[in-house]
């Protein structure tokens, strides 16, 4: 017997596929579509951002004796969530490595991948990551952040195109979710999924 | 993208769509999920058309549906619920048949393993670029490979997979 006995065996199991076509108009269409989210996603950031000044600053002028603001009525933590399941299972909350590792290894040029992960490789409550790259030229670190402000990549292995490839990427990917990524979840651990 | 290279990538999606998309069935066992991930790295490869190579494209297209597959079988929603009760063997199957077909039982296998057996032997890539699409080292290649063997005759009950332990260069 040799390997030829699982390789037949495979293309036996593939033999009777469905038919499927994959046609070029529809993909060029759906790259435009991806296109639009990261774009729409940039715009979205960006009113997060300017939201975020324009509140720091209103709290800032309170505190400097400004025009007092009227109080804002703040739901009550039993109408907001319902009481946990403890025995559910959760979905992701918010990015998950592996997603991110998909997400990073799409938009690395041709030679690089991500590299081996640590048993222990997670986002940080702080929304950064560090993942190894394997080049031509040998091992090398990814920085990611995604924070409030925006996101970024850093690595000495990657030029800034691809570098502001993989934040866009990245950015696009956190937005799926409702937390950024390494988000606490129940009372101090971290999100399981990230 | 100008109609040349809408032509070129067509040409080249043609000729790799129906092997990727094996890739994708043997990783994910399900023709449809296999067709989403075949057209997401479609859709990458045409993204990136006009900054890479035809033969650097199939390369970079399968590492999009290795690597999605993996990530797929890594989320909580598709991991094994461990359960008391095992299910029944459907009803008029042999005692001493086997117990999986190779679709199944290769899904019994963790992510990565089955992602270099399919590399290996569906795809017929050496250890070497196994390793560079997987984003691994050639050694938890040849280890991975062993161990996958080892899983999938146990898992298939069948004389067939014996032998299949020597490694290609």
């Amino acid at each position: 017997m040799s390997d030829n006995d699982l390789r037949t065996l495979m293309r036996d199991a593939v033999g009777d596929a469905p038919a499927r076509e994959f046609s070029t108009p529809v993909i060029a269409s759906a790259a435009r579509a991806r296109t639009r989210r990261r774009r729409a996603w940039y715009g979205v950031a960006g009113i997060g951002a300017a939201a975020s000044v324009a509140a720091a600053v209103a709290v800032g002028g309170g505190l400097l004796g400004g025009p007092a603001l009227a109080p804002v009525a703040q739901p009550t933590a039993a109408a907001s969530s319902p009481a946990p399941d403890p025995g559910a299972i959760g979905l992701p909350t918010s990015l998950p490595v592996g997603e991110t590792v998909a997400v990073v290894d799409a938009e690395l040029p041709a030679g690089t991948t991500v590299g081996e992960l640590a048993m222990d490789a997670a986002w940080t409550p702080a929304g950064t990551i560090e993942l190894p790259l394997a080049t031509s030229s040998g091992a090398a670190k990814l920085s990611i952040a995604v924070t409030a402000s925006g996101c970024s990549a850093d690595s000495a292995a990657l030029g800034g195109a691809s570098l502001d490839a993989i934040a866009s990427a990245v950015c696009a990917a956190a937005s799926q979710y409702p937390n950024p990524p390494g988000t606490v979840v129940d009372g101090g651990s971290i999100d399981p999924a990230a | 993208m100008g109609e040349d290279r809408d032509g070129a990538f067509t040409e080249w999606a043609q000729r790799t769509a129906q092997q990727l998309r094996g890739t994708a069935y043997l990783l994910c066992g399900d023709w449809h999920t296999a067709d989403d991930v075949v057209q997401d790295a479609l859709v990458r490869v045409y993204e990136r058309w006009h900054r890479i190579r035809p033969e650097a494209a199939t390369s970079y297209a399968r590492r999009v549906v290795a690597t999605a597959a993996v990530d797929r079988s890594r989320r909580p929603w598709r991991r094994e619920v461990p359960s008391e009760v095992l299910p029944d063997r459907p009803s008029g199957a042999p005692d001493d048949g086997p117990d999986y077909d190779v679709v199944s039982a290769l899904a019994e296998l963790p992510a990565r393993q089955r992602a270099v057996l399919v590399l290996r032997f569906f795809d017929d890539l050496s250890v070497d670029d196994t390793a560079r699409v997987l984003g691994i080292t050639p050694g938890t290649v040849k280890s991975s490979t062993s161990r996958g063997l080892d899983r999938l005759r146990e898992l298939m009950r069948t004389p067939v997979l014996a032998g299949l332990d020597e490694e290609k260069p």
